[in-house]
């Protein structure tokens, strides 16, 4: 099970939440450290769990790490620890809690092997289980039979056995549970059921009743099935409680971790709860959608449970998801699909309920270093038949946590958005996965899986782009698939004949060398056009001095982008160039003859012209001017006024000077030679 | 009275009818008005000024042997002139009225004022205008 112990061996590098310098500051505890899925956890852990830390002498110590850590320690359940902390106020005090110790450092003792449940290359089969049937001792109630519990967890449909016979392909991974008869626990059910259950307590004094019946290390788990009631849930429906995960004992000479469950009298034969629970003895988390929900998926019996009423049985489950049953190795390495990095493979990926004996069960990839994807079928059958439809189904998983892929974010992990179904594609562009659902077949559905950071070329116009890695020679290649997340790549384009190159555009700019860096797939367009020409004449059209003047430079080829500029003489006074536009446009202020150069420039190419503007003046008549000045009318247009101004003293308003500088400037002779008055 | 003393009296009545003196009303009398003009600078080259009387003025003029370029425009009792060239204090324009009597009548007025490089003066101070007969 290469996948699964690689996952595995990932959720133990998580492991060291601070400096192991920090075991030196305060009490260090050693001991094997538990998670027990608890409801009624205090507010530290939003997950709801119970972090217990277990010493050889089985005496617990209570956990609470940092709220934002807590997935952190859930990762080492079961593993051996030496813990460095503070104790701290018990949220819910119990007797067979020896304290609270509020973690600051943790580091792990064992090797990166876990122990049972955690992983450790081989399937985990057998997993029988032992139910200890106990009563508390102010209540001698047997309410329930011993052969009631044993068609619960036997093999025949729908018990226990046999719905984890259905889960693991394996007709004989529970098929050693047994259940015992009643025995007495030393004290009263307050004495273990207060404010919080006393799990520490409750595992010691049931398994040391049964001790003398029972070898516990012939067991992988052990269910604590009670006559009455554990704890309530602390919210509504304020329900009785069942709780599952593990716990170290001292039993038959060995000292070892257990799966356990602590079962509520109630839930003797509810077939959810006890599956439910049971996969928390495995060492499975709850699996969900991202909307920050416990119980929100109808794809996994550790999430929802609740989907199928069946007489007599009642409520039943559906199996679990992939990612789990992987994570203990129930998913044969022959059947679980690891997609090549950098590769386009296709396959098919059968359903997880009842199964063909080919096939893949499961499809399984990183997507980034601290999170993968699993992709499995899931089809009507078996205990999967109220599944919420019959589609490929995708998760994300982050260590042993597995969430819905759910594109639609609507709060509904169960809905269309969720069932991938065939010609509907899933990709993430950063973790460099793309899944298509091919077609469904008899038994499950074809996909085409591809893995990699795929970058794609195109061309406008005529001429080669070709790439230094990854083999791109576009025109007759055009796209290729890198495995490497974060490879870089550079593009050289090469223009066809009497063409020139426009450009990149897409996840490149500019017209050099295109340097693409493939953290996410890409996408480049080469644009090639015929070389820059410039296409307006060298002598423009003429102006007039006060006159709004409009012409536009316009050149061909090089593509669409040019960035106009004058580079040599001057344009008449008042005029500009747009830079993007070619366009001259203003009022000239001064009449004359101009010569300028104008470049346009794609980048790649730039080309040059000199022009030539003239601007001339107005012919005026002198009547006209003289009759405007003195009040006579308004026989002057805008553009002659402006024009008068111009050539006068431009405040923006005709007058006398402005006709002075005009009679001077047609030659009247307002000044004669000697001038002065005789 | 003797004859001589007679003689003498008559005279002078007759000098006095001649006159249109008396006690009746004064007879208009045509006649030309002087604008002139005291500046401060020797750079004035062009000007604007306005006329402003109590009789239809008639017409306006430059100044005999004047180096100016005029301009003018009659409307009524108001004359604009406009003047170019080398402005300098002394009579700047002549102005033909129905009475030169009422010269007191009329008000002469600067508009503006440009120099040598056609720039309208920032301020008229200094400047005086005025008409007489």
């Amino acid at each position: 099970m290469i996948g699964a112990r690689s996952l595995l061996a990932g959720f133990a590098a998580l492991a060291l939440l601070a400096p192991v310098a920090g075991l030196a500051q305060g009490p260090v505890l050693r001991g094997r450290l538990h998670v027990i899925w608890d409801a009624e956890a205090d507010a530290t852990d939003r997950g709801g769990r119970r972090f217990l830390l277990v010493d050889d002498a089985g005496q617990a110590t209570r956990l609470l790490p940092e709220a934002a850590r807590a997935d952190e320690l859930a990762v080492l359940d079961r593993r051996v620890v030496e813990i460095a902390g503070e104790p701290a106020a018990a949220p819910a005090a119990v007797r067979g809690e020896r304290g609270v110790v509020r973690v600051r450092a943790i580091r792990t003792l064992d090797g990166p092997r876990a122990s049972p449940g955690a992983g450790g290359g081989a399937a985990l089969s057998p997993v029988n289980y032992i139910t200890l049937l106990c009563r508390f001792a102010d209540d001698p109630s047997t309410p329930f039979t011993q052969a009631t519990v044993q068609r619960v967890v036997g093999p025949l449909y729908p018990g226990v056995a046999q719905f984890y016979a259905e889960n693991s392909w394996d007709p004989g991974v529970m098929s050693g549970n047994q259940v015992t008869n009643w025995y007495t626990l030393p004290l009263p059910r307050s004495a273990y059921v207060g404010a919080s259950s006393d799990f520490s307590a409750l595992a010691r004094d049931c398994t040391a009743a049964a001790d003398a019946d029972v070898m516990f290390p012939n067991f992988f788990g052990i269910n604590l099935q009670f006559n009455g009631a554990l704890n309530t849930r602390p919210v509504a429906p304020f329900d009785t409680l069942s709780f599952g995960g593990s716990f170290t004992l001292m039993l038959d000479g060995q000292t070892r971790s257990y799966g356990m469950t602590w079962l509520s009298g109630i839930h003797h034969q509810n077939y959810v709860v006890v599956t439910h629970e049971m996969g928390h003895g495995l060492g499975w988390p709850h699996s969900s959608g991202r909307y920050g929900q416990e119980y929100d998926s109808r794809w996994d019996v550790m999430s929802v449970g609740y989907l199928r009423f069946e007489q007599p049985f009642g409520w039943l489950s559906i199996h679990t998801v992939a990612h789990h049953k992987a994570s203990i190795g129930w998913v044969p390495a022959a059947r679980l699909w690891l997609p090549a990095a950098g590769a386009v493979e296709a396959g098919t990926i059968v359903r997880t309920a009842l199964p063909p004996p080919g096939g893949y069960l499961m499809a399984q990839m990183p997507l980034s270093p601290t999170k993968s994807l699993t992709v499995e079928a899931r089809r009507l059958a078996g205990h999967d038949s109220p599944l919420p439809g019959q589609a490929i189904v995708l998760h994300e998983t982050e260590g042993p946590r597995a969430y819905v892929v759910d594109p639609d974010s609507n709060g509904d992990p169960n809905d269309a958005a969720a069932i991938w179904l065939p010609g509907e594609t899933y990709t993430d562009s950063v973790g460099g996965v793309s899944i298509t659902v091919d077609s469904a077949i008899t038994d499950g559905f074809a996909l085409t899986i591809t893995r990699g950071w795929r970058l794609t070329v195109a061309i406008i116009g005529t001429g080669t782009v070709t790439s230094d890695v990854g083999g791109i020679n576009c025109g007759a290649t055009c796209t290729s698939l890198f495995a490497t997340r974060g490879t870089m790549v550079a593009l050289t384009a090469a223009p066809g004949p009497g063409l020139s190159f426009g450009g990149w555009t897409g996840s490149c700019t500019g017209t050099g060398t295109c340097q693409v860096a493939m953290n996410a797939s890409r996408s480049v367009t080469a644009t090639f056009t015929t070389a820059l020409t410039m296409v307006s004449d060298s002598t423009r059209p003429a102006g007039l001095m006060g006159s709004f003047y409009a012409d536009t430079l316009r050149a061909s080829g090089g593509g669409s982008a040019r960035i106009w500029s004058v580079i040599g003489g001057a344009l008449p006074p008042g005029l500009t160039l747009g830079g993007t536009s070619g366009g001259v446009t203003g009022i000239p202020a001064a009449a004359g003859g101009y010569r300028f150069t104008a470049q346009a420039s794609t980048g790649a190419e730039v080309i040059s012209r000199e022009f030539t503007i003239q601007i001339g003046k107005p012919a005026l008549a002198q009547q006209a001017v003289m009759d405007h000045l003195l009040g006579a009318g308004s026989p002057l247009t805008a553009d002659q006024l402006r024009f008068l101004d111009l050539l006068g003293n431009g405040n923006g308003r005709l007058d006398v000077g402005d006709v002075r500088a005009w009679l001077l400037d047609t030659g009247v002779a307002v000044a004669p030679p000697g001038g002065g008055r005789p | 009275m003797t004859a001589r003393r007679f003689v003498a009296a008559l005279v002078a009545g007759a000098a006095l009818i001649a006159c249109g003196g008396g006690d009746g009303p004064t007879a208009p009398e045509p006649g030309t008005l002087e604008v002139r003009l005291t500046t401060p600078n020797a750079d004035d080259r062009a000007m604007l000024v306005t006329v402003t009387g109590p009789e239809p003025i008639q017409a306006v003029s430059g100044a005999v042997g004047s180096a100016l370029v005029l301009h003018g425009r009659v409307s009524g009792s108001q004359a604009t002139i406009a003047v170019f060239g080398p402005v300098t204090s002394g009579v700047l324009a002549r102005v033909a009225v129905p009475d030169v009597g009422r010269v007191g009548a009329y008000t002469v007025t600067i508009v503006e004022v440009a120099d040598d490089a056609n720039q309208l003066r920032a301020s008229l101070g200094g400047y005086s205008l005025t008409i007489v007969r």
